[in-house]
């Protein structure tokens, strides 16, 4: 320094006619040392009170930490998700899969196979499979397939001997799979041994219809299949070198092999390797489960998206908390700033000054919060064994990641900064920038929901970025309308409090002093308080969901279906025996079938029709008022057959051996049936012999399961071998016989018993139907085609009146103007009459929510009519009260029960809560949930400091008018306490606009498939009005805390800590 | 290049923080030259402050040329008026707190202004140290502010407003919060460095013995020059251009001159002959007090702030209908007198008997309850709830001392508003209001209650000359009517005149 005393100013300034002499400014350096002068300032500031800095730094980081962890869990998510997808697929398809097929080529085996495998390296890093399989060839006695996988061991279960090493034209070690049994074979040069026997427990290696055989093609007796280990050996037998063959080489999919992060990339190695190995052999072929990969990815982005959402709403909610707990450094700020000023600080370094303190708290924050979500992402990686190292590297490190990394400094950077310059002034009137932002936010609010139909396509292809910006812009649009509101609404309770005591009067005049400020603490309440609401909203919507969807999967308690081993549940118990598994538990047979009804187009619909006891409609759970305005009870009701709906017949005796009748036919010949209701409730046949002419009395045994049951029909068939030839007629598109006719005298049917004869029935009164007519003392005259069955039988209950059904809307559509409808099964037409519309029905998913549902015994009975085995239920709804379900949930596990698929709404709804990725999302909204509530009470802690601190003049002088400290920390109280009032009651509204935006945005359930029934915005009332009370309760004991410190030491030394009027 | 470092000419400024507006500074003219010394004195309100924030580029004229070092700063960008000051202007605040970083050293608070401006580190420590060592203070140079006296704070921010060599320093009430021996020592400090340096040195204060560095006192009176005159000479009037001059109130009073006056021209003499009769001095006029009753005793009151003691042993019995004024330098202890009256601090030893109460053995809240009932309080600071009108401010204190609704209090309310010449803003919200209607807001609002104590710190502060008198008639015609005891901090001599005691506070 030697400028000299008494310059002028500078040359730059115009009028001054002399340079400062010595001038710093002009040296090298200069620039880097004024630059450097500020940081040096805020740095030696911070060191000296590094409290308040931390505190905004600990704001940020966690803000920033939820924001970036947000991204890198959106990798484990999507990672999770794909998992999820992958696993749904059956094994078959989850492989990359090279085949060659063709005759042998000139180098034989091993240079397709090393082609193959390099190209399926490129694919995958799991192991290679190899197999072959021939074309059939005969040997020895018939034909017979073989093939050889290398990973014979891991597909078979063997029943008997060994697994086969060798296979060369000497000898050739076969597994037998199946067809007729052979135990070698020595033909054409060829040498099989077969050496063990198993089932083939996977097709992987072979794929979807590998080792079809022809025989089985053609309901021929099946040849053997056999199959060697040495895929090598097996391709290189000399004697069969000219067959056709089929090479394939797989890699599998595990469910964790394939990234999220990589799936793009194996889509694009996958073209090129095709292209390649075309290139080079135009018999290879590669397929890939491209179509389920591509779904799984689109699946595994709305994962990602969902976690952004929750991620970028505690990110807004932690930035208000950063800018409020900022508020603390604006004094000091302030002062330093004025003090610069006067030192000679320039423009620029003022500014620099602001983003120096801003910087301070806002970079070592996100530089924490960057390290903390690496950290916390890394943890939840290896928790649920996603590699941690490559999560984090596609999680942090993508352009949306940082993206979001430069979007948290960013938001940080600002909420900071605009806490720092903040005026505790009047708002400006009229429309200010941050109106006409709010506005752009609302616009884009709207226009992010215009976009999206909730499917998960549309989520898909949304950006990410604007996603995770949902609850940005939706807080900040609300906030701002918030703050607009305020001031008219403090004029009004203004008002309307002058009545009332003088310190809540006075309250609300301290309020009206800072009305920015009151209405930024109100909307960071409000964002809390919202947030915390959306959490637990759309924690419950999940909830009910999963709950919603295993009800409409199982609507009683447990669903009974016919399970592998094909028993069906009438089979295995009564209804009666269903009944006995506990006290109150209740069976209810379901009848399912499929019919065509008209509709509204040309096409016809075809619905599910569902024949459910009227009895169990009551017991439906989860049932919705979208469903149906009616309740099921009232469904039920309506459903309830008039009068007996039972199909009638004549009783077979109970100790019955043996049926006889007497028939006489003149005419073509005919297959009689007797169709027999069984007392248990099956249907059952007894065929007589087929008549061809001529008198002849008929007898049939008598089944035991039969005696006691009912004659329903008695059913004329073509014989078989003219159904064959008809058959052949049609498939070759030519002319059907019209009908064969004739006429058929029936006599009494009587029942031969131990005891001696029985009459069963003389047919009396019963009506022909499907071309036969009654012609009076037992003659019947026919015309039987294939369309119909023909058969007589006794008038039934739904004869002439209609079944009364409840439709979905589109099947209500094409119905009679009078409510008819007719119901087509195919052999046979039941009218029905529309008794209610209901929009869904559970279990009716599989057809598209078009259905009709009737009361099973009513259905059953209309159905029977005409086709006595369509009316037979094969499916068992059980209800049980909750305290015996677990023991007849056990009893079900065990036999006899447990040869059924049984399916437990509990358990299913316990499945879907229990998924991983559901689990999370809960977990994230509840964490978040309670981040919000606590962030709240600190922010209202500080901000009630703040209010005793930054409103201690006006404070003092009430203190000086008289006020005393009683009323005085009432003014406070109520001042703090109308704050976090009003900040509650708007984020009320801010969490119920917050779920019904996302219930739009993501319809998807925690699943992340599209839930039938649809998800339905559920509110907690109870547990919210809860959570408002204990925080009400928290927020009172700490205001009068706050309040009873701040309130200590004399009057006059809080009063000078005010900031006044005049600075 | 102009020899003028400082050039005011015809400025005015009118603060519009109020809907009216106040005029600060009507059509000031002044000049300083470079290398000059010159102190701006003047009471509170007069304009000194709005002269100096406007020649130091903080503030913009309504009106008029101001040109600093010949340059226009009202033409330049907020961006270039920043540079400039940063190079060649330099600050001095009263408040040594304010002014002085509490987070960097002494020695960091001096090298500031220079890392500002770009200096390496080893020439800002060279200077910081030479200047710390000019005033003593070589030893103190790592130490922070917080740790070192008032006196010796104040020497530090002499050091850092001159470190980068300004062309012009601008001292703000310097030794303001000084006691009477530091402050002269640091009026000697400012003069021997400005000297040293070649500093212009433009101080503004309302102590004159702040005269007693300077080269030469101009005196302000209502935005105006009103005298100047050379360090020891008598001041004289200054003649503004069409020949206005601004007549000591003194004079005014003595001679009778009100509202009109005539003049009489002898040879190089002009005399002015008042229309009125001469009012009588201020202490004579008062009313003599007999005997009036007790209302007010201290007796061996002590108070410090930490290890800056304000009163030691101090006493005083003071009687109602009396106008009390408490004179006395910043920091003298005029602001802790009245606290403790109000009982809105205690002291640390001795009693406070107020009203017949002694406030030591009150409570907080029977404190509160005293001053409802028998205090009147006027702060420095007008604490009102700003965005209440003038009216319910008013009428809000009588509710808080005698309850009721509001229509029983609003006329008179009311009445004391338009008694000091606020009836156009009774319906306006506080912060709506210029400082000096805020002031004058407030003491309506004490003089309504009708407080036996009614006590005041600085009231006329913010006012003009005639709002001042205004209010100091009102003060003494209070205490004559309600037979209060009026105590008065102040530094206004226009109030000091009226008082009936003047307690003379000195540390």
């Amino acid at each position: 320094m030697s400028r000299s005393g008494g310059g002028g100013a500078a040359g730059a300034f115009g009028a001054a006619p002399e340079a400062a002499a010595g001038n710093v400014a002009g040296r090298s350096g200069t620039a880097w040392r004024r630059l450097r002068a500020i940081p040096a300032v805020t740095w030696r500031r911070v060191r000296s009170r590094p409290g308040r800095t931390l505190l905004v730094a600990v704001g940020v980081a966690v803000a920033v930490a939820f924001l970036i962890g947000a991204a890198g869990g959106s990798v484990v998510s999507e990672e999770l998700a794909l998992r999820h997808a992958l696993a749904a697929l059956p094994p078959a398809e989850r492989v990359v899969r090279v085949s060659w097929s063709g005759q042998v080529n000139p180098g034989g085996y091993a240079p397709l196979d090393r082609r193959a495998r390099g190209a399926l390296r490129s694919l995958s890093g799991e192991p290679v499979d190899a197999s072959v399989e021939l074309a059939n060839v005969r040997l020895g006695t018939g034909l017979v397939k073989l093939g050889a996988t290398n990973a014979l061991g891991s597909v078979v279960q063997l029943r008997s001997g060994r697994l086969p090493r060798r296979c060369d034209d000497t000898r050739c070690e076969v597994l037998q799979i199946s067809g007729r049994r052979v135990t070698a074979i020595d033909d054409f040069g060829v040498h099989l041994a077969v050496v063990g026997r198993g089932t083939l427990t996977s097709l992987v290696p072979f794929g979807q219809g590998g080792l079809a055989t022809e025989s089985a093609a053609g309901g021929q007796r099946p040849e053997p299949v056999l199959l060697s280990s040495d895929v090598h050996g097996l391709a290189a037998l000399k004697p069969l070198i000219e067959l056709n063959r089929n090479y394939s080489w797989n890699a599998a999919l595990a469910p964790g092999g394939v990234h999220a992060w990589a799936v793009d990339r194996l889509l694009r190695t996958e073209g090129q390797v095709e292209t390649s190995l075309t290139s080079a052999d135009g018999l290879y072929s590669l397929t890939a489960p491209d179509e389920a990969l591509a779904d799984a990815k689109s699946q595994s982005t709305t994962a990602s998206h969902r976690v952004l959402l929750v991620g970028g709403s505690a990110a807004v909610l932690l930035l208000a908390f950063a800018g409020i707990t900022a508020g603390a450094l604006r004094r000091d700020a302030r002062a330093e700033l004025r003090r610069l000023q006067t030192r000679g600080a320039t423009r620029a370094q003022q500014h620099g000054f602001v983003l120096s303190e801003a910087g301070a708290a806002v970079l070592p924050g996100a530089l924490a919060g960057i390290a903390l979500a690496g950290l916390a992402d890394g943890l939840i990686a290896r928790d649920v064994h996603v590699p941690a190292g490559a999560a984090l590297r596609h999680g942090l490190l993508t352009p949306t990641a940082l993206a979001l990394w430069l979007l948290g400094v960013a938001g940080a950077m600002i909420a900071v900064v605009l806490s720092l310059r903040a005026t505790d002034g009047r708002p400006a009137k009229g429309v200010r920038p941050i109106d006409m932002a709010a506005v752009g936010a609302a616009v884009a609010l709207g226009l992010l929901l215009a976009r999206a139909d909730g499917s998960s396509q549309s989520l898909g292809n949304g950006p990410a970025l604007a996603l995770a910006a949902t609850p940005l812009l939706a807080s900040f649009a609300f906030c701002v309308l918030l703050g607009r509101l305020l001031e008219p609404g403090l004029r009004t309770a203004l008002r309307a409090a002058r009545s009332g005591p003088s310190t809540l009067l006075l309250a609300l005049l301290t309020m009206q002093r800072s009305p920015s400020r009151t209405a930024g603490v109100i909307g960071f309440l409000a964002v809390s308080a919202g947030l915390a609401m959306f959490a637990l909203s759309y924690r419950s919507t999940l909830s009910t969901s999963s709950s919603e969807r295993a009800a409409y999967q199982v609507p009683l308690d447990y669903t009974l279906t016919v399970g592998p081993s094909l028993v069906q549940p009438r089979d295995v118990a009564s209804l009666a025996g269903y009944r006995a598994l506990g006290p109150s538990v209740g069976a209810f047979p379901i009848l399912r079938q499929a019919a065509e009804v008209p509709s509204s187009g040309t096409t016809p619909a075809t619905p599910t029709v569902l024949g459910v006891p009227a009895a169990a409609f009551p017991l439906l759970h989860g049932w919705r008022s979208d469903f149906s305005s009616e309740s099921p009870a009232t469904l039920g009701r309506l459903l309830r057959p008039a009068g007996p709906v039972r199909l009638r017949g004549a009783t077979i005796p109970a100790d019955a051996q043996t049926l006889e009748l007497p028939l006489r036919l003149e005419g073509a010949a005919v297959q009689p049936f007797l169709a027999v209701l069984t007392p248990s409730g099956d249907a059952d046949e007894l065929a007589l012999p087929v008549l061809t002419g001529g008198a002849t009395v008929e007898r049939v045994a008598v089944p035991a399961a039969d005696r006691g049951g009912r004659i329903v029909a008695l059913q004329l068939d073509l014989p078989s071998a003219v159904q064959r030839s008809e058959a052949h007629q049609q498939a070759e598109h030519r002319s059907v016989t019209s009908g064969f006719a004739g006429t058929l005298r029936v006599g009494a049917l009587t029942a031969i018993t131990a005891g001696g004869r029985a009459p069963v029935s003389s047919f009396s009164g019963w009506t022909g139907v499907g071309g036969v007519e009654t012609a009076g003392r037992g003659r019947l005259d026919y015309s039987i085609t294939t369309a119909e069955t023909a058969m007589l039988r006794p008038h039934q209950p739904f004869d002439e009146r209609a079944l009364p059904v409840v439709a979905s809307p589109d099947v209500a559509a094409g119905a009679h103007p009078d409510g008819t409808l007719p119901l087509d099964f195919g052999d046979q037409i039941v009218q029905a009459r529309i008794v209610a519309v209901a929009r869904r029905f559970p279990t009716t998913e599989d057809s598209n929510e078009s259905f009709v549902v009737a009361d099973e015994a009513s259905l059953a009975s209309a159905l029977g009519a005409t086709n006595l085995a369509e009316s037979i239920p094969d499916e068992l709804w059980l209800s049980a009260p909750p305290a015996v379900s677990p023991a007849v949930a056990a009893k079900l596990a065990e036999p006899p029960f447990a040869t059924l698929a049984t399916s437990s709404r509990a358990a299913i709804a316990a499945s879907l809560q229990q998924e991983p990725l559901a689990r999370g999302i809960v977990v994230s909204l509840l964490t978040a949930a309670v981040a919000a509530v606590a962030l709240a009470l600190v922010g209202l802690a500080l901000v009630t400091a703040g209010f005793v601190r930054d409103d201690g003049d006006t404070l003092f002088d009430l203190e000086t008018q008289g006020v005393g400290p009683r009323a005085l920390r009432a003014t406070v109280r109520w001042r703090a306490l109308g704050v976090a009032a009003l900040g509650l009651a708007a984020g009320v509204v801010l969490g119920v606009l917050m779920v019904a935006i996302t219930e739009r945005l993501l319809a998807l359930d925690a699943t992340l498939t599209l839930p039938d029934p649809p998800l339905r915005r559920v509110i907690p009332w109870l547990t919210i009005g809860g959570c408002v009370c204990v925080f009400a309760v928290a927020a009172w004991a700490l205001i009068e805390l706050v309040v009873r410190v701040a309130h200590r030491g004399s009057a006059a030394g809080r009063g000078l800590t005010g900031e006044g009027w005049s600075s | 290049m102009t020899d003028l470092a400082v050039e005011l000419r015809d400025v005015f400024r009118i603060h519009l923080a109020g809907e009216q507006g106040a005029v600060a500074l009507q059509g000031l003219t002044l000049q300083v030259r470079r290398r000059e010394r010159c102190v701006i004195l003047g009471p509170s309100g007069s304009g000194k402050s709005t002269l100096l924030r406007i020649a130091a580029g903080f503030d913009r004229p309504s009106a008029g040329v101001a040109r600093t070092l010949g340059v226009d700063l009202g033409r330049l960008s907020r961006r270039r008026v920043a540079a400039f000051q940063a190079e060649h202007l330099g600050f001095l605040d009263q408040h040594y707190a304010r002014s002085l970083s509490p987070a960097l050293t002494c020695a960091q608070n001096v090298e500031l202004p220079l890392g500002l401006a770009g200096a390496t580190a080893r020439e800002t420590r060279r200077r910081a140290l030479e200047l710390l060592g000019r005033v003593g203070l070589e030893d103190r140079a790592d130490d922070l502010p917080a740790t070192l006296s008032g006196g010796e704070q104040q020497r530090v921010a002499v050091c850092a407003s001159l470190a980068h060599r300004p062309a012009i320093l601008f001292a703000d009430e310097p030794a303001g919060e000084l006691d009477a021996r530091t402050a002269a020592g640091v009026y000697d400090l400012l003069g021997e460095l400005a000297a040293r340096e070649g500093t212009t040195l433009v101080v503004v204060s309302h102590d004159a013995r702040a005269g007693e560095l300077a080269d030469r006192v101009v005196h302000v009176r209502d935005g105006r020059i009103s005298a100047e005159g050379a360090h020891g000479e008598a001041p004289r009037l200054v003649v503004g251009r069409g020949g206005w001059v601004r007549l000591p109130s003194e004079a005014r009073r003595q001679t009778g001159i009100g509202g009109r006056a005539g003049w009489v021209v002898r040879e190089r003499e002009l005399g002015l002959v008042g229309d009125e009769e001469p009012a009588p001095d201020a202490r004579e006029n008062a009313v003599p007090v007999h005997a009036g009753e007790l209302a007010v005793e201290l007796r061996g009151v002590e108070k410090s702030y930490g290890s800056r003691r304000v009163l030691r042993g101090f006493g005083a019995r003071l009687v109602r209908g009396e106008l009390v004024a408490l004179e006395g330098r910043s920091g003298s202890g005029k602001t802790t007198i009245l606290h403790l009256l109000a009982g809105l601090e205690r002291p640390d030893a001795g009693s406070v008997t107020v009203a017949g109460e002694e406030l030591t053995e009150l409570d907080r809240e029977q404190l509160a309850a005293h001053r409802r009932d028998h205090i009147g309080w006027v702060g420095q600071e007008p604490g009102l709830l700003p965005f209440a009108t003038a009216l319910e401010n008013s009428v809000l204190a009588l509710e808080l001392r005698d309850g009721g609704r509001r229509a029983e209090h609003e006329p008179r309310a009311r009445s004391w508003l338009e008694r000091l010449g606020l009836a156009d803003c009774v319906d306006r919200a506080a912060d709506r209001l210029s400082a000096g209607e805020r002031q004058r807001v407030a003491i309506a609002r004490a003089l309504a209650r009708g407080p036996q104590v009614l006590l005041l710190d600085e009231p006329t502060a913010r006012l003009d000359e005639a709002s001042a008198e205004l209010v100091g008639e009102l003060l003494l015609t209070a205490t004559r009517a309600s037979n209060a005891l009026v105590v008065c901090a102040t530094h206004d001599r226009g109030v000091a005149e009226r008082a009936d005691r003047v307690l003379a506070l000195e540390r």
